[in-house]
């Protein structure tokens, strides 16, 4: 690399140094000793250099890839129908919001009695595995005592009874002692865990009795149960009926645009493989006539001529093509109309008042909320579709804010793929922001508390402690979210009372940012901790002297002196932490969810329980299976470029907030 | 409450106890703060213990001594007489810790393998074989002169068989192996064939999708003026060009496909037809082995090419000229030997002797029908030693069985490597630094590269790795890969690449006076990866996903600790030994060499262990660098090509497993059952152990460093 020469001074050779008159291009053995050091010296630099070269090159080319992407999107129409998508979208979120609060509701009205049925599933199913090979005896048995052979031989029959005794009075002992040592807690699901005490041990009973009962038959306590269930949930439907209109309704209203969708997406594709192929035909055409040219067998030179004269290289004919669309607004907004109108109307069926589940309340004001903005992306995409032209190019800042403030990341689309940073990018930015807002208070506290105030064995007990939590590898931590963090999360959050007091309680699904976050939280104390305490360390001590000796009290040295003279090095410890917790990978990868959508906002704090991608993630998940120089990896890669000059500002931030202490000092 | 005193002696007082109250208050908010951070860690560390150790405890040494493996639950139903090596039943034993083998009593039994002698020379080996003899025999790698279309192949007629041939293809078929073959009946009989001349008209037209398909294969050109996509139906109309008046021939078929009534029929000008009448031949051969000419083979084939005939190759053009230097002595399983003898008759093959290993069995009974887990191979065993197996039921779960010894091994070599590379530069660099440079540009540059490097997140060191190392990083190699970035040609190649190397590795050799470009030309039109032309070249087309590209990513990566660490452990060997040596009259080197480096190697070798810490842990880098999910051989274990330039580009350019990547394969990317979280929680565990002795260790030779080397 850069071994070059950093020092091409030349001296004297008798200097005394050096060896004699060893020279090497005019340099002597000694400054070629230097320079060597100096070039491995320089290595750090290259690396940076080469980091910023690959990202940038690679980045650069990025945007005019992706903007010519885009504007065969726009040329061949898809544009146009993407946004009657969109708007389709908006209504399918309202429609699924709805059968959501219906079914919740439902569930809610018939839960006591489910909840006891699905228990008593996993129950038999876990039974079934554990007396396996006793229950498949006993059923052979059975089926030998069934035989015709047992018809006519009674004894056969006799002994097959005895046998199939034997096998039953063993599965029965095999059951329940597998179901002795079976608690609540062992249950699969978390929120089942709450069911009454008295209960499940009936269903323990009813289980190892249908398990033995010669015709496999329900106990009583679970056909009542069914019984009880079914009558619940025919009431339920009944009491429900109106809301359930409504939802049918809501669901209705779309036919029309659906269908109009219907037809307009495939001609828009087809429009699209035209434009993909025309693009290509020349270098397929040229390919092909080399390829004839290098073949090895005359049969095969006339195949590949033959091809080569077949291919098309006139562009398609975009203006006829695109005119369908054109001549569709008019239809597109009485469909729209027509769903807005029925829509609404089914909106105001959904009577909140009717509903005793909290999820399907929650659902309706969400209803509510939405039903209300869908005029406006009505009118919104109307006017989009007026003003839509295939010819108008696409402009390089629309291809830079759709990257930067894309709500979109859709790979590997037959449709079209888009690269939006927005959803990769909030999710980091949350799962960092909740692992800093957790990890600074405890680390600070905990660096004042080691620095300041801990005893001598303390001090050299905790500081290792801490110290090795940053050698944890990610990885581990990663394994330990999924294996652990996310059930226990999901069984506490489940709580009653938790659950109602705190916002995204209980927990959707077991991996989300949370869980993330609280693991980042960890992962980040070292980091944020270490350089606490250095800094506070640094602190002259002179300054507690004095303070002390004014009368102060020790915590007030501490909190009133000391910390205030240390806070800009805290700061930028926790600049760092911050810098280590947005570029951590395994973690993110493991444990976040890796879900692509821009976090659902409205949901408020509650939208750290929800799962989420990150930057670190996507290019980890994705960077193996794309392949080199296609559109995909640059949007990889400027991703990368995005996160690298993050944590270089991060540094840079954290450098001169250290440097600006020093100067006052 | 207190009655309020009568006297306020201080006025203060409240104030004080408020105050004493609050910091009180803090205190404990402090304490809480430190000692929930270290319940949180002992919580961590506690929980993957608890399940790990029961994991490490049940496998043992099986958890260290074996790769990971698909893990296979079968369910096996009751019975007796189970039969499996005793090796491979103690690990089943392992694995199913509470089923209840009965009766279990050993017994022996013999594996027979035969040794034999090829005498040298140059011998024509089916490719199956090839590849069987050299798996039955370590080290071994038959080299091949060329694919030989002349030599005979066995071909097995497993029963009767009915062939058809054309009746010229026929006695071109039967003549060079009349003498060996039995035929039961030869019946001839004629086929008429109607061939059919069309001019095609020129013109824009309509086509249905049906009739272009069937043009597809003709000479006719035309250009299809929009997309075919598949879900269209084949009487859907297509706009087509003819470019010009064309005239074809075809068949029956197709002539019935393109022409006709209605629309999507091929435009004509005229059509004309003649018949052809060939003579065929209906042969019943009798079952049995025959000697055929190779090019016959496929004459057999392609005449027939719904029946199966038994030969063993790896690829159609199936015989190769086999290159033995020396007389081979090599050993072949007993069953393999006889189908050996007889597949290849013409090798003159000398029997030495029968060798027979006797290997105990245990033989064992299943009261009830039973879940048993087992690693793949052991699964493998069981079907070989029990032939009448009743298998209910199967499920496997990849990677979950077995143990880690190919990810720890692969970890193990990667830090090496790392280290090794990471210490000269860093140890280099630390003396430019702390020795040679005085304040200026240059030094400021290096610090604040460093610094900005260490904050570089650790997926950013893996596409840096990937462009710089596994796609750009320059091989001086003769056959360089047509799409590496470029090459510059250094000098004439020393040796040419075996026939055997050009296959598999899809090289095209061309004349030594084509040009570089030319070269690259013809290799890319017919798909080939790399080309030879008698010339090396330094070609920048990197090293691939590799223990090289990774090490060196690591290397890179942890490049700022290891310079921090080695630059204090320099500095804190006394100015006054440097200057009493230089005042000795040794050189700048010298005193570096003599006085410094020596006191500051404990420094450096703290350094090297925290670099190991910090490395080891590592996922993201190795990512796409150098780790793989699965691989069958250890690191070690080096195929290919014999000779040491071979073998060492081999084993640094070998993909490798790694036990934070088997990590992740096994806890994100396979599907989570309770067959799964043995090995999830055991490899943690492990990994744990080894990372947090390292931890250890490094935090411990600090310490020592600190207190024993003080001037």
């Amino acid at each position: 690399m850069s071994k070059k020469a950093t020092n091409k001074k030349s001296r004297g050779s008798f200097d005394g140094r050096g060896s004699g008159n060893f020279r090497i291009l005019g340099l002597q053995l000694q400054d070629i000793i230097k320079a060597f050091f100096g070039g491995n010296a320089a290595i750090a630099v290259v690396v940076i250099a080469l980091i910023c070269f690959f990202l940038a090159r690679e980045a650069y080319q990025f945007f005019p890839d992706y903007r010519a992407e885009l504007e065969v999107y726009r040329k061949s129409g898809q544009e146009f129908v993407g946004f009657i998508d969109d708007e389709a979208s908006k209504h399918q979120e309202i429609k699924s919001l709805a059968f959501q609060a219906y079914g919740y509701e439902i569930y809610h009205r018939t839960k006591q009695h489910e909840q006891i049925l699905e228990v008593y599933n996993e129950l038999r199913n876990r039974s079934k595995t554990a007396a396996k090979g006793v229950l498949e005896l006993r059923q052979r048995a059975f089926d030998k005592g069934d035989s015709i052979a047992a018809e006519l031989d009674p004894k056969i029959k006799e002994a097959a009874e005895a046998e199939y005794k034997a096998h039953n009075t063993r599965a029965e002992k095999v059951i329940s002692e597998y179901l002795a040592e079976f608690t609540r807690d062992d249950l699969s699901t978390a929120s089942l865990s709450t069911i009454p005490k008295e209960d499940f041990e009936l269903v323990k009973k009813s289980v190892s009795e249908s398990m033995t009962s010669k015709n496999k038959e329900d106990a009583e306590f679970i056909l009542e149960t069914k019984m009880l269930r079914d009558a619940a949930s025919e009431a339920a439907a009944k009491a429900l009926e109106p809301f359930y209109a409504g939802v049918m309704e809501i669901s209705a209203a779309r036919n029309e645009l659906d269908k109009m969708i219907k037809e307009l997406r495939p001609h828009a594709l087809k429009t699209k493989q035209f434009a993909v192929a025309y693009e290509s035909a020349e270098a397929r055409k040229e390919a092909l006539a080399e390829g004839s040219e290098n073949a090895t067998s005359e049969e095969r030179r006339a195949r590949l001529e033959i091809e080569s004269k077949r291919v098309l290289t006139t562009p398609p004919n975009y203006e006829e093509r695109n005119q369908i669309l054109y001549d569709s607004i008019e239809a597109h907004s009485a469909a729209a109309d027509s769903m807005l109108t029925q829509t609404r109307s089914g909106v105001a069926k959904l009577d909140a008042s009717m509903l005793k589940s909290q999820d399907a309340i929650d659902r309706v004001a969400i209803i509510q909320k939405k039903s209300k903005k869908l005029s406006d992306e009505i009118n919104k995409t109307e006017n989009a579709l007026r003003v839509w032209n295939h010819k108008e190019p696409y402009s390089g800042w629309k291809t830079f804010f759709g990257f930067f403030f894309g709500q979109k990341w859709v790979t590997n689309s037959t449709w079209q793929d888009f690269y939006g940073l927005a959803p990769l990018f909030s999710g980091s930015l949350i799962i960092a922001v909740i692992a800093i807002v957790i990890s600074v208070p405890f680390s600070i506290g905990a660096a004042i508390y080691v620095n300041q105030i801990a005893t001598q064995f303390e001090k050299t007990a905790i500081k290792p402690i801490l110290e090795f939590i940053g050698a944890i590898p990610s990885i581990v931590l990663g394994l330990f979210g999924i294996l652990v963090l996310g059930d226990f999360l999901q069984k506490v959050s489940a709580i009653e009372w938790l659950a109602n007091l705190l916002p995204g309680f209980p927990i959707e699904s077991r991996l989300n940012m949370l869980n993330a976050g609280l693991l980042l939280a960890f992962m980040a104390v070292p980091t944020i901790f270490t350089l606490a305490e250095d800094a506070l360390n640094n602190v002259p001590r002179a300054h507690s002297e004095a303070s002390l000796a004014l009368g102060a009290t020790k915590m007030q040295t501490v909190l009133k002196v000391v910390f205030p003279a240390a806070i800009s090095g805290i700061l930028a410890a926790v600049l760092l932490g911050f810098g280590r917790v947005i570029g951590e990978t395994m973690v993110v990868l493991l444990v976040a969810g890796n879900r692509i959508s821009v976090p659902d906002f409205t949901a408020g704090l509650g939208v750290i329980t929800q799962p989420a991608h990150t930057m670190t993630g996507i290019i980890a998940q994705e960077m193996g299976e794309v392949g080199e120089g296609t559109l995909h990896w640059r949007a990889l890669f400027m991703v990368g470029l995005i996160l690298f000059l993050i944590s270089l500002s991060l540094n840079w931030a954290a450098q001169s907030v250290i440097r600006k202490f020093s100067r006052h000092h | 409450m207190p009655t309020p005193k009568p006297q306020k002696k201080n006025p203060f007082e409240k104030k004080k106890q408020s105050l004493f109250s609050k910091e009180v208050l803090i205190a404990i908010v402090l304490v809480v703060c430190t000692y929930f951070i270290l319940a949180c860690t002992f919580g961590v560390f506690g929980k993957i213990i608890a399940n790990g150790a029961p994991v490490l405890a049940q496998y043992g040494t099986h958890f260290l001594t074996r790769s990971p493996e698909t893990l296979v639950v079968t369910e096996v139903a009751e019975g007796e007489n189970f039969v499996l090596p005793e090796d491979a039943f103690e690990v089943v034993e392992l694995y199913n810790p509470k089923v209840e083998f009965k009766n279990t009593r050993e017994g022996q039994t013999d594996e027979k393998t035969e040794r034999f002698k090829i005498p040298a020379g140059v011998h024509a080996i089916p490719d199956g074989w090839v590849a069987e003899l050299e798996s039955a025999n370590k080290g071994l790698y038959i080299n091949w002169k060329s694919r030989n279309p002349d030599v005979d192949l066995v071909v097995e007629v497993a029963e009767d068989t009915v062939l058809t041939f054309d009746s010229a293809n026929w006695e071109k078929f039967r003549t060079p192996i009349r003498d060996n073959m039995r035929v039961k009946r030869t019946e001839l009989f004629n086929v008429k064939e109607t061939t059919h001349t069309l001019v095609v008209k020129a013109g824009k037209t309509r086509l249905s999708k049906g009739v272009i398909g069937a043009l597809d294969p003709t000479d006719l050109i035309y250009i299809i003026q929009s997309v075919l996509t598949d879900d269209d139906a084949a009487s859907k109309l297509f706009d087509v060009e003819i470019p010009n008046q064309q005239t074809i021939t075809v068949n029956d078929n197709i002539f019935n496909t393109v022409i006709g009534e209605g629309e999507g029929k091929l435009p004509t000008i005229s059509a004309s037809t003649d018949v052809l009448i060939t003579d065929r031949s209906r042969v019943t051969i009798a079952a049995g082995h025959y000697l055929v000419p190779l090019t016959s083979y496929f004459d057999l084939k392609d005449a027939n090419p719904g029946i199966q005939f038994s030969v063993r190759q790896g690829k159609r053009e199936g015989v190769v000229m086999g290159e033995f230097p020396e007389d081979a002595t090599l050993e072949l399983p007993e069953a393999l030997y006889a189908d050996f003898i007889r597949e290849n008759p013409a090798l003159p093959v000398e029997h030495i002797e029968t060798l027979s290993t006797p290997t105990t069995t245990i033989t064992f009974d299943l009261g009830e029908p039973t879940d048993l887990s087992m690693p793949n191979t052991e699964r493998n065993q069981l079907a070989i030693f029990n032939p009448s197996l009743k298998v209910e039921k199967e499920q496997s779960f990849s990677y979950s069985g077995g143990g880690v010894k190919g990810p720890l091994i692969g970890t193990a070599l990667l830090v090496t490597l790392c280290i090794v590379v990471a210490l000269f530069i860093g140890v280099s660099a630390s003396v430019y630094l702390n020795e040679y440079s005085g304040k200026g540009k240059f030094l400021k540059t290096v610090r604040l590269a460093m610094l900005n490097l260490a904050g570089v997140p650790s997926i950013i060191f893996g596409l840096f790795g990937l462009m710089l190392f596994v796609i750009a990083a320059p091989r001086v190699t003769s056959t360089p890969a047509v799409n590496d970035k470029f090459k510059i040609p250094l000098f004439p190649s020393l040796s040419e690449p075996s026939m055997r190397k050009m296959e598999a590795e899809q090289i095209l050799a061309v004349d030594s006076n084509t040009s570089t470009a030319d070269a690259v030309i013809k290799a890319k039109t017919i798909g080939r990866a790399k080309f030879y032309k008698g010339w090396t070249f330094l070609s920048f087309e990197g090293w691939g996903t590799s223990l090289l590209a990774g090490g060196l990513t690591l290397a890179v990566m942890v490049l700022p600790v290891i310079i921090t660490a080695c630059e204090e452990s320099l500095r804190a060997v006394p100015m006054g030994f440097r200057e009493a040596s230089l005042a000795l009259g040794a050189s700048k080197w010298q005193s570096i060499r003599t006085a410094v480096l020596p006191y500051a190697f404990p420094g450096i070798l703290t350094a090297s262990v925290l670099g190991i810490t910090r490395v080891a842990g590592e996922t993201a880098p190795i990512m796409f660098t150098a780790a793989v999910a699965a691989k069958s051989n250890s690191p070690f274990e080096i195929t290919g090509e014999p000779g040491i330039v071979n073998a060492t580009e081999n084993f640094f350019l070998q993909s490798l497993q790694a036990l934070p990547y088997h990590i992740y394969t096994v806890a994100g990317r396979i599907p989570q059952s309770e067959f799964t979280e043995p090995m999830q929680y055991g490899a943690t565990l492990l990994f744990l152990i080894v990372v947090m002795g390292l931890a250890g260790l490094s935090v411990w030779l600090r310490i020592r460093a600190r207190k024993k080397l003080k001037w």
